[in-house]
C-alpha cells in the first residue's frame, strides 16, 4: 500500500513539473507556426493579399495607373487618407489600411531606376514583399500627355525609342502588421 | 496522504491523476496535428510566377502588336522589325524582374504571321482600286477577322443570280466550295442579306438591316444583333481567297484584316484612297520557359490581337 501511494505521489508530481514546463515555454518561444501576430500563416496570408492585389489591379489596367502616379508625384504617399485619388490607391486602402496593415509601394524599371508610390515606414522583420510586372507602351496616357513625353525626364528612359513599347516596371507591395 | 490505510482517498488521487494524463495527451494530439497542418501548407508561390510571366508575356505582346498595327507602317520589313524588337525588349525587361528569385524566365522562340488590312473607309460602291465590280480583295488566307461592312445603298430586288439584275455578293472560296454573302434590296422587308453557304446551291435570306448597321462577317452580327446564319465560310476550308461580285450595285464601307500578304485590286499602304491595304502583324506564336532549380515550365502560347473582340 505504502508503495502504491509513493508511485502516484511520484506520478502527479512530475505532471506539475512537466505542466510548468510546457507553461513556461508557451509563455516565451515563438516560433514560427505558435499562434501570433508574426505567424507564418499570416505572411503567407498577407503575401497572398498582396499579390492577388497586384493581379486583380493588372487586368484592370489601374497598375498602370499606379505606375504613373508614382512618377508623377514629388514625394510619395505617408497617409492612407490622401491616397483615394485614384484607382489602385482606393483599393490597398480597402485590402490594408482598413484593416490595419502597413503597406509600402514603390515601382522598379529593369534598368535600375525607380519611384516611391507610398511609404509608411520601416517594415518589420515580418514584412512580405509581392511584386507584379507592368508593360507600358509609348501612347500610355498620363495626367497630361502620354509616357513618351517623360523620355527626358529623370530616372526613366523608353526602353525601346524605334518601338511602341516604353518600358517594363515592376510593381513592389511590402506589407507588414503594425 | 494521512492515512495510508485510506483506500477511498487513494482511488480519488489515481483517477484525477489518469484523467488530467488523458485530458494533456489529447491536447498535445491535437497541437502536433496542427502543427503538422500548418508546416505542410505550400506557400502556392511555385506555380504563380511562371503564371504571372506567361500572362504578361501574352498581355503586353497583345498590347505591343496593336500598337505597331495602328502605326500604319507602309512596309512590311519596318513593322517586322519593330514588332520583333518590342517582344524581345518586353522579354529582356521581364527577364530582369525575375532574376532576383534565381529563376530563368525566357522566351525561346517567337514566330510572327504577316497579316493584311483592307479598308475601304470613304463611302463608295464596292468596287476595286479601279473601278473593276468583279474583283479579288486577298487570296490565300489562312484566317480572317473584323469583317465588318457598312451599307449605305443596295441594289438587286431578289435573290435572283442573274447577272445583270444581280445583287453585290462578297465571295469567300476555300477547298473547292464558296460561301457567299448577298446584300440584296427585298421589296417587302428591305435591305437584308442572304447567305450561300459552301455545301449549298442557292442562297437563303438571313437578315434584315437598317442603312448604317454594322453587319460583322465573322462575329455574325448585324447591327450588334446575333444572326445565325450569318456563319462565316461555313462550308468552306482555308486558304481563302475573298472577292466580290457586282461591287458597283452597293455603296458602303468595310474592313478587314487577313491572314495572308496576297492582295488583289487595292491601293497600296500609304495611299490615303480606297480601297487599299496595310501590313499587319496578324499573329505571334511564342514559346515560353521558366526555370528554377525545382521547377520547370514550358509552354506555347499564340497571340492574336484583336481575335477576342471578333
Amino acid at each position: 500500500m505504502r508503495g502504491q501511494a509513493h508511485t502516484l505521489e511520484a506520478f502527479v508530481a512530475a505532471l506539475l513539473v512537466l505542466g510548468g514546463v510546457v507553461f513556461a515555454i508557451q509563455a516565451t518561444a515563438v516560433t514560427p507556426l505558435s499562434a501570433s501576430t508574426s505567424n507564418q500563416h499570416i505572411e503567407n496570408q498577407q503575401q497572398a493579399q498582396a499579390s492577388d492585389l497586384l493581379a486583380a489591379a493588372a487586368a484592370n489596367g489601374t497598375l498602370r495607373g499606379a505606375v504613373i502616379e508614382a512618377y508623377e508625384i514629388d514625394s510619395p504617399y505617408t497617409n492612407s487618407g490622401s491616397m483615394d485619388g485614384f484607382a489602385f490607391g482606393t483599393a490597398l486602402n480597402r485590402m490594408f489600411g482598413e484593416s490595419r496593415i502597413a503597406f509600402n509601394v514603390w515601382v522598379t524599371t529593369a534598368t535600375g531606376g525607380g519611384a516611391e508610390l507610398v511609404d509608411q515606414g520601416t517594415p518589420t522583420d515580418n514584412a512580405v514583399t509581392s511584386s507584379h510586372p507592368v508593360v507600358l507602351l509609348d501612347d500610355t496616357p498620363t495626367g497630361n500627355g502620354t509616357v513618351s513625353t517623360w523620355a527626358s525626364g529623370p530616372g526613366i528612359e523608353d526602353a525601346s525609342p524605334d518601338t511602341e513599347l516604353f518600358g517594363v516596371m515592376e510593381v513592389h507591395i511590402t506589407v507588414w502588421r503594425i | 496522504m494521512a492515512d495510508l490505510n485510506d483506500r477511498g482517498q487513494m482511488l480519488l488521487v489515481g483517477g484525477l491523476a489518469v484523467a488530467v494524463s488523458i485530458v494533456v495527451l489529447i491536447v498535445l494530439l491535437n497541437s502536433a496535428i496542427y502543427t503538422q497542418n500548418v508546416a505542410t501548407r505550400g506557400s502556392g508561390a511555385q506555380a504563380d510566377e511562371p503564371l504571372e510571366y506567361r500572362a504578361a508575356m501574352e498581355d503586353a505582346t497583345a498590347a505591343l502588336l496593336d500598337a505597331e498595327n495602328e502605326r500604319n507602317y507602309t512596309e512590311r520589313a519596318a513593322l517586322w522589325a519593330n514588332a520583333t524588337e518590342a517582344i524581345h525588349n518586353v522579354s529582356a525587361g521581364l527577364r530582369e524582374q525575375w532574376v532576383g528569385s534565381v529563376a530563368a524566365a525566357a522566351l525561346d522562340s517567337r514566330t510572327l504571321h504577316n497579316g493584311t488590312y483592307v479598308v475601304q473607309n470613304d463611302t463608295r460602291s464596292l468596287t476595286g482600286d479601279t473601278g473593276g465590280t468583279n474583283w479579288t480583295v486577298v487570296t490565300g488566307a489562312e484566317a480572317v477577322r473584323s469583317f465588318e461592312l457598312n451599307l449605305t445603298r443596295v441594289e438587286g430586288e431578289t435573290l435572283d443570280l442573274d447577272p445583270v439584275n444581280g445583287s453585290t455578293r462578297i465571295n469567300v472560296s476555300g477547298g473547292g466550295s464558296t460561301w457567299q454573302l448577298y446584300a440584296f434590296n427585298d421589296s417587302v422587308n428591305g435591305p437584308t442579306i442572304a447567305v450561300k453557304n459552301g455545301s449549298e446551291s442557292t442562297p437563303s435570306a438571313a437578315c434584315t438591316f437598317d442603312f448604317g448597321d454594322r453587319i460583322d462577317l465573322t462575329e455574325g452580327t448585324v447591327g450588334g444583333t446575333d444572326c445565325p446564319e450569318l456563319s462565316f465560310a461555313k462550308g468552306t476550308t482555308a486558304p481563302w481567297n475573298v472577292s466580290v461580285t457586282y461591287g458597283n450595285k452597293t455603296n458602303g464601307t468595310y474592313s478587314l484584316t487577313a491572314n495572308t500578304t496576297q492582295t488583289g485590286a487595292l491601293h497600296g499602304p500609304g495611299s490615303a484612297d480606297s480601297p487599299r491595304w496595310e501590313p499587319r502583324i496578324y499573329s505571334a506564336d511564342l514559346e515560353l520557359s521558366y526555370r528554377t532549380p525545382d521547377l520547370l515550365y514550358e509552354v506555347a502560347v499564340g497571340v492574336a490581337p484583336g481575335e477576342d473582340d471578333e
